[in-house]
């Protein structure tokens, strides 16, 4: 199927926001979702011009037990608060020993904290490192750390390109942070691409990315992808 | 008042879930749950259902919360697309345990129904009060057809069933519908 049609992708994200679809072209235009910003924002703009629809719908108070089954399938009914660390510093201290003593015994009881598959350093030679990126396959996602804070342009964003082995075209993997940190997701073609790909490279793009899915500006950094 | 009201509140609070508050998400459900469990039940007509879609929304939204961006619309638009889509995936892979045997009837009532309450809502919402505009300059089948995709989660096939028109004739009034849509609100 041809992406590359704007009518064409225009209409796709119309059927796919309405849930018109038939199950494969549906799944297959969710993947594109995941690594095509014109895609994404063809449907943003349908979602956009429809979602008062949907707020016109009257609403139904969900039963109690909704509320909960949330809590219990995130883990947060016995979490403690958030900020009780802050609050009692010594507590924090003593409950970290405690979590250091135990981490082994804690942590065989609970999914294990998956390590990255892939670790990069984009650096830049006049500046030192500025991003540190760590793909985590299990949980289909790229962690992105600024180390030095990087400002775009006006009006444009660095986004971040593999560029697979043999030539193939560059597969965006979405837009880097100018400062903090960010969490993109990866998807199972894009995962597909990373076991593929030796080299990441960081272009400008207008803000929100290419239009083109593919690199339109200059290439102002790359690094090499490691596998750890 | 609608959650499409509140998106200056609700987006602080997309941030706080986004750093791990859970306090935040607990908020953001008691601002936005009986909105989107309208919208749930609409397309998958069983409560329980609805409630299993429900509760995905906001372990998805919990999860997610980092790759919300403005450039995804409204904090709003963005709870009910993820809404949708869960909605949608349930319905259209267990077709079997949402009612389709005792399919709700079409009464026009439900749509005149469905247009009060954008009419009431695009009193003070001035997107409600566009697209209510440009749906109302469909042609009657063109956005009885729309409204059934959009609000019920229907297929082609099935809006065909409940309109009692050919599939050809229904694809054509959605499209066309929908282009005609686009055309309007962008105008």
């Amino acid at each position: 199927m041809r992406y590359d049609d704007p009518q064409l992708l225009d209409s796709l994200a119309r059927e796919y926001v309405l849930g018109l679809l038939p199950a494969r072209p549906r799944a297959r235009f969710a993947r594109l979702l995941s690594f095509s910003l014109v895609a994404r924002r063809a449907v943003t703009a349908w979602e956009r011009r429809l979602a008062p629809l949907a707020a016109a719908v009257r609403p139904v108070e969900p039963p109690e037990s909704a509320w909960t089954g949330i809590e219990t399938a995130l883990g947060l009914a016995r979490a403690p608060p958030a900020r009780a660390a802050g609050l009692w510093p010594a507590l924090a201290a003593a409950l970290a020993i405690v979590a250091v003593l135990f981490g082994g015994l804690y942590f065989s009881q609970r999914p294990s904290v998956e390590r990255p598959a892939y670790v990069s350093v984009v650096t830049d030679a006049a500046t030192g490192p500025v991003w540190l990126l760590q793909a985590f396959t299990e949980a289909r996602a790229l962690r992105v750390s600024t180390v030095n804070p990087r400002p775009a342009p006006a009006g444009s964003s660095f986004e971040l390109w593999m560029l697979p082995d043999g030539g193939a075209s560059p597969v965006s993997l979405g837009l880097l942070p100018e400062m903090g940190a960010a969490q993109l997701d990866l998807s199972a073609a894009q995962l597909g691409v990373l076991t593929r790909t030796m080299t990441l490279a960081v272009s400008v793009e207008p803000a929100g990315g290419s239009p083109t899915g593919l690199p339109t500006g200059p290439v102002i950094l790359t690094a090499p992808l490691i596998r750890s | 008042m609608t959650p499409n009201d509140k998106n200056d509140e609700l987006e602080p609070l997309l941030r706080r879930c986004a750093s791990g508050d859970a306090a935040a998400l607990k908020l953001l459900y008691k601002n936005t749950a009986a909105q989107l469990f309208g919208v749930l039940r609409r397309i998958l007509l069983r409560d329980d259902l609805a409630q299993e879609a429900l509760q995905d929304v906001y372990v998805s939204v919990w999860r997610n919360a980092k790759d919300y961006r403005a450039a995804r619309g409204s904090p709003f638009t963005w709870l009910v697309s993820i809404a949708r889509n869960r909605a949608i995936d349930i319905k259209r892979s267990r077709r079997r345990e949402v009612q389709f045997a005792d399919p709700i009837e079409y009464v026009p009532e439900d749509d005149d129904a469905a247009n009060s309450d954008l009419a009431a809502l695009a009193e003070r919402d001035a997107d409600a009060r566009r697209l209510k505009g440009c749906l109302d300059e469909l042609q009657p089948m063109q956005r009885n057809a729309v409204c059934l995709a959009y609000l019920n989660g229907l297929t082609h096939e099935e809006v065909a069933g409940t309109l009692a028109a050919p599939l050809g004739t229904v694809k054509s009034w959605v499209r066309r519908g929908l282009e005609s849509l686009k055309g309007c609100i962008e105008r």
